[in-house]
């Protein structure tokens, strides 16, 4: 059988639990919490992990504008990260390691309120991280199960 | 860091979210439009502004890379 990697249900969303690095961003082993989201087609580092994992936007490249959470950012190109993510097995506890594009997303907006509201916003990943890693999405919310399955 | 860590690490973040959502409600009366960053069963530190939570936590010697930070409201916002 093919290896799963479990997702769980929080605030009704689909979350994935990854232990992100990057090297380049001397960004150390952190967790990140990201919503599963199909509804986009790229995967983005929000905000608040942004700062989070003290990842540097202010003068780096951006590729143009997204419309997120109902207001617009700028997409930051970033290095690739390593994902380190548990994988579902009833004999013992083990990973897997994978290599994800993420883009980070920065508000240009400055007042209070709506930088509270970029910083709210969760990190997501898309159906390009289901595409580039080969994985299907797998979801009975009758049982409260959902998982990701490695497709060969 | 050893596998037995990365596992553990991941085991704990996930522990600490199941946690977050079976205390949703109480997380929000208490913690409504504020930062909350938790750990093991615990709100460790909360602020309205992100950046000020962040420095909290640098002024208690906190080690952020195993806390999961959210932030809690009773208005639900659509991605």
């Amino acid at each position: 059988m093919n290896d799963r990697i479990p997702l769980q249900i929080i605030e009704g969303r689909l979350v994935l639990l990854a232990l992100v690095e990057c090297r380049h961003l001397r960004v150390r082993k952190q967790l990140v919490e990201f919503v599963i989201d199909t509804g986009s087609p790229e995967s983005y580092i929000g905000q608040r992990d942004s700062t989070k994992l003290q990842i540097p936007v202010k003068d780096k490249k951006n590729e143009g504008i997204v419309a997120f959470g109902g207001s617009q950012y700028k997409k930051i190109i970033l290095p690739p990260f390593n994902f380190y993510l548990l994988k579902q097995d009833k004999q013992k506890n083990d990973y897997i390691s994978l290599k994800v594009n993420l883009r980070a997303l920065k508000t240009s907006k400055i007042s209070e309120q709506k930088i509270q509201a970029a910083d709210a916003l969760p990190s997501i990943l898309g159906l390009n991280f289901l595409r580039e890693q080969k994985l299907s999405l797998h979801v009975v919310l009758t049982e409260d199960m959902a998982y990701l399955q490695i497709e060969d | 860091m050893t596998d037995a860590q990365i596992i553990k690490m991941l085991t704990k973040g996930q522990n600490d979210l199941k946690w977050f959502d079976l205390h949703l409600n109480e997380l929000i009366n208490e913690y409504n439009e504020k930062f909350i960053a938790f750990q093991e069963d615990n709100v460790i530190e909360f602020d309205s502004d992100l950046n000020k939570l962040m420095k909290k936590l640098e002024n208690k010697n906190i080690d952020t890379s195993n806390l999961i930070i959210k932030f809690v409201s009773k208005i639900k916002f659509i991605l």
